[in-house]
């Protein structure tokens, strides 16, 4: 364990120095997140200019919903998305080989590898619009439902993670992937609204069959107390379930994995 | 002539060899009108009074995504990729010039991509229960291609400038994030521009993003007055000009500066 902190930390390092060679990295996030920050604010503020009420939703509470997602989008930025974007790229090229032959659980080391540490100030920024909402509305949040969120959303994290490492794993079987950056997208922009929006059936859908609701809708409906404690446990399971499915299937798929380049 | 069908068929035929990435390419560019779409129902359903019926909202989005399709662009990366690792070299001596070859490419793939667009429609229609308004007017549909035709162009002006930039500041990103951000609020993907606030709506009238997505719709769906019709048309007309004389003097002045790195 304390051997996988150390790698850990050694590759969080690395990547922070790789980014900051380029110089302007630093600034375009900063400045990049902060116009993203304003947009979506904007949107809300024009959706809600028309109806007091969506779906049962007000504005606060999707402002709120606003913050969380650009919380949870940013820290997985933070943590996986680059590396696990990589994937297709190192089956491409058969550079796959050498994080195989290393003494360390090669998705562990594959999926660490190149962390983004710098993007935390959108973290920041989505951490800004919660603190804002919660202001507007002046409601008191009991502890319970504050670790609801924050169990939920760890939970969301690791769904995500699990639904997108297998999807990237895919690489292996086809070969060519080059589109799983729009693919993350496809994924993402979604979560950005409460899917309550979607109606009954989809929004059924996208929270039962492909646990995507439980990814930031759930924690935040269990937070305001719009749905029942329990499906928290759903979505430790879902979550449990989405990580134990990737590392299966990086496994089964590895024992498929024809090196390119040798 | 010839020279530039065999260009469109080796761009297709490599393109092919993506088809699975096609397909989620197409898919990622429907993803923003149909959350859009998903909003102003919820929005209409909600008892909000909006200048567009449920019909019309439902056609709206369809067109967006159509249109965000046909308008694609996405070259600015590659060109800006080549300039740094000394690659442009080859477009120097090539008889088609690189503006031709990456507009004869772009072309090409949306071909495949108008395929897969069809499914999601009428995935969109089916859900809407044929809940649509596609104007029969002709004059209507007349302005409607001549308007998209030019936003074809003038994205993917912007889109080419942007990589040619690389010549003087090598990282694009930035740039690249800053017009997609101001694209997301000011073309009428997610948010009809009718449906702006006051300011908001000034500066997309004035701004060139309208023009890539929402103005063709708009007169397609004869949301705008004849006025208004023409004004738009003149300031669609103005910024394509606009970004076809800012290619030529990026284009003459970058290559001045290029040194072919490691080319």
């Amino acid at each position: 364990m304390k051997h996988y902190f150390k790698v850990f930390l050694a590759l969080l390092n690395i990547s922070a120095k790789n980014y900051l060679e380029k110089r302007w990295n630093v600034f375009g996030i900063i400045t990049n997140s902060t116009i993203s920050l304003i947009i979506m604010v904007i949107f809300v503020n024009v959706y809600f200019s028309f109806s007091k009420e969506i779906f049962g939703w007000t504005k606060y509470q999707v402002f709120l919903l606003t913050g969380i997602y650009r919380c949870v989008s940013s820290l997985f930025y933070v943590l996986f998305f680059r590396s696990i974007n990589w994937i297709p790229n190192y089956v491409q090229r058969g550079t796959l080989d050498i994080f195989l032959t290393k003494p360390i659980n090669s998705q562990f080391y594959i999926t660490f590898r190149l962390t983004r540490i710098f993007e935390l100030f959108s973290v920041l920024t989505g951490l800004v619009l919660v603190y804002y909402s919660l202001q507007k509305m002046d409601i008191m949040v009991s502890i319970i439902n504050w670790s609801f969120l924050i169990l939920g959303l760890l939970a969301g994290l690791l769904i995500l993670y699990g639904i997108y490492f297998s999807l990237s794993t895919l690489s292996i079987w086809i070969g060519r992937f080059s589109g799983i950056t729009d693919v993350f997208y496809i994924l993402r922009e979604p979560l950005a609204i409460p899917l309550d929006l979607f109606g009954k059936t989809t929004s059924f859908v996208l929270t039962f069959i492909i646990p995507l609701g439980f990814i930031i809708t759930v924690p935040v409906r269990l937070f305001f107390g719009m749905s029942p404690w329990y499906f928290l446990f759903f979505g430790v399971f879902f979550a449990s379930l989405a990580v134990w499915f990737s590392s299966w299937f990086w496994n089964f798929s590895l024992k498929h994995y024809t090196s390119a380049s040798s | 002539m010839k020279k530039y069908w065999v260009y469109f068929k080796l761009n297709f035929q490599e393109m092919l060899e993506y088809r699975t990435d096609v397909i989620i390419w197409t898919l990622s560019g429907a993803i923003l009108p149909l959350i859009g779409l998903t909003i102003w129902l919820a929005v209409l359903g909600s008892g909000a009074k909006l200048a567009y019926s449920y019909p019309e909202l439902v056609t709206y989005f369809i067109l967006a995504m159509t249109v965000e399709i046909l308008v694609g662009a996405w070259g600015a990366w590659f060109i800006s990729e080549k300039i740094n690792n000394g690659d442009f070299s080859v477009y120097l001596i090539k008889p088609v010039s690189v503006l031709t070859e990456y507009f004869i490419q772009n072309m090409s793939e949306k071909i495949f991509k108008i395929f897969v667009i069809i499914f999601v429609i009428i995935g969109v229609v089916l859900a809407s229960q044929g809940k649509i308004a596609f104007p029969l007017n002709i004059l209507n549909w007349l302005l409607f291609f001549t308007s998209l035709l030019m936003s074809i162009l003038i994205a993917f002006l912007l889109d080419f400038i942007l990589g040619l930039s690389a010549f003087w500041f090598h990282e694009i990103d930035f740039f690249k994030n800053y017009i997609s951000l101001s694209n997301q609020l000011f073309s009428g993907k997610l948010i009809p521009v009718a449906f702006l606030p006051a300011t908001l709506f000034n500066l997309a009238v004035f701004l060139p993003f309208r023009y890539i997505i929402s103005f063709p719709i708009e007169v397609l769906l004869g949301k705008l007055s004849a006025e208004n019709v023409v004004l738009g048309f003149g300031i669609q007309f103005f910024w394509l000009t606009f970004f076809f004389l800012g290619y030529k003097l990026t284009y003459s002045k970058g290559i001045k500066l290029y040194q072919g790195f490691g080319g």
